[in-house]
């Protein structure tokens, strides 16, 4: 998921700057000061997460954790993948002049799964919860690979040819995100109820659960 | 309790880093590139993973032309073989967004070869290849001190392909200090952040 420098044209990489300048201005403007030690840990959680690879041949692809950080921070992934990916560009992981796009790719559904784990879809119980994080883990990896494969497509590849390799092998990633969002959620309802809520609520402090 | 939970998450984190980089691999492609002889050897590998077979090297001139393209065999390896003496680069991008390259300067290249198109270079051209020495085409007697010479240059060329090929394996590897680093950075980052709105907001009361 994270585009190499040299491969995308300047109008692409200026757009995923402008979108995702304007995506980290809103998740600054909406963090709450209580919240900063969240962010950074969720941006560290996701500067490692990526750095776990799983050997799909004839590549390998690595954990994103956006669906995760997106149902536990809303807007405020943004900055958090921002921080996290310019550290993995440093490592080589990924282009710096294709920050932005990067940080679009993987910060914009991680705000989509911030709004669809609100959704009240199956209930508010703890099991719905669990479940709705489940979803969101695997929608969050499936959204980034979709969005990789536009951002690819402008260079002339085929959509169905670098779909394949974005949203295909990253099935395997999907299933163990699912499972690590889910018993996040799941842990964070027992442990810390609180955190998923607050996250939930966004600035304005509406209720998500009262389970 | 929220201390406890805090606690978890920095001691999975530290757990994490501490274990992956040691059995994870990179997730980048790396392009190794290095001249030996009149050709150029290299292998295009996942950085502390696999080798990638039958991927396609694009081989570019110093002016972003295309000089050629080969494709790596099972092993992940390939072979090109210069036409012309300038900086080559080699470069790999598998599709989803990766890529990797390594030039190899023109210096690296055979003298004898043509310089590209533009300059004067016929002579040169002409000149028959290797200026022989082989060594196994030698005589019973006592090698040539120039058949001496030319088995110590290819000697040392071997052994500097192979000095910089581990070079450049290491360079590529993530480290336990890279990962550690970036997450003291992150907390670092953290910490000026609250500092500083902490400095904007001196009476503000806690929610």
């Amino acid at each position: 998921m994270h585009i190499a420098d040299g491969i995308l044209s300047w109008p692409v990489l200026s757009a995923g700057a402008a979108a995702s300048a304007a995506g980290v201005g809103v998740g600054l403007w909406r963090i709450r000061d209580e919240r900063i030690p969240e962010v950074a840990l969720l941006s560290a959680a996701l500067f490692v997460a990526s750095l776990i690879h799983l050997p799909v041949p004839p590549t390998s692809v690595h954990l994103l954790l956006n669906g995760l950080a997106g149902v536990l921070l809303g807007w405020a992934v943004f900055p958090a993948v921002l921080v996290a990916l310019l550290l993995q560009a440093w490592l080589g992981f990924g282009g710096l002049t294709a920050l932005g796009v990067n940080t679009f790719v993987i910060a914009a559904p991680a705000v989509v799964c911030h709004y669809a784990f609100r959704l009240p879809v199956g209930g508010r119980g703890a099991a719905a919860l669990v479940a709705r994080g489940a979803v969101t883990g695997a929608l969050g990896i499936f959204l980034s690979g979709l969005l990789l494969s536009l951002a690819l497509v402008t260079t002339g590849r085929g959509f169905l040819l670098v779909a394949w390799g974005a949203i295909v092998l990253h099935i395997p990633v999907a299933a163990i995100e699912a499972a690590v969002t889910a018993a996040a959620v799941g842990f964070l309802l027992k442990v810390k109820p609180e955190l998923l809520q607050l996250a939930a609520a966004g600035r304005r402090g509406e209720e998500l659960a009262d389970a | 309790m929220r201390k406890a939970l805090r606690m978890s998450w920095i001691v999975a984190l530290a757990a994490a880093a501490l274990w992956l980089p040691r059995r994870a691999d990179a997730h980048k492609l790396v392009v190794f590139a290095a001249a030996e002889g009149r050709a150029v050897r290299g292998e295009v590998y996942i950085a502390g993973g696999g080798r990638l077979a039958g991927v396609t090297v694009m081989v570019l001139g110093p002016d972003g032309g295309t000089l050629g393209q080969v494709r790596t065999d099972e092993k992940g390896e390939f072979r090109f073989v210069p036409a012309v003496r300038c900086d080559h680069l080699f470069v790999v991008d598998d599709g989803t967004g990766h890529r990797g390259e390594c030039p190899v300067p023109a210096a690296d290249l055979p003298a004898d070869l043509p310089a590209p198109s533009g300059r004067g270079s016929a002579p040169a051209a002409s000149r028959p290849a290797p200026s022989g020495a082989r060594p196994t085409t030698a005589p019973a007697t006592m090698p040539t001190d120039e058949a001496i010479d030319a088995l110590v240059e290819r000697l040392s060329e071997v052994a500097a392909r192979a000095v910089r090929r581990e070079l450049r394996i290491r360079d590529e590897r993530v480290r336990v200090r890279d990962v550690a680093g970036g997450i003291g950075f992150i907390l670092g980052l953290a910490g000026l952040w609250m500092m500083w709105k902490y400095k904007r907001r001196p009476g503000r009361e806690r929610e």
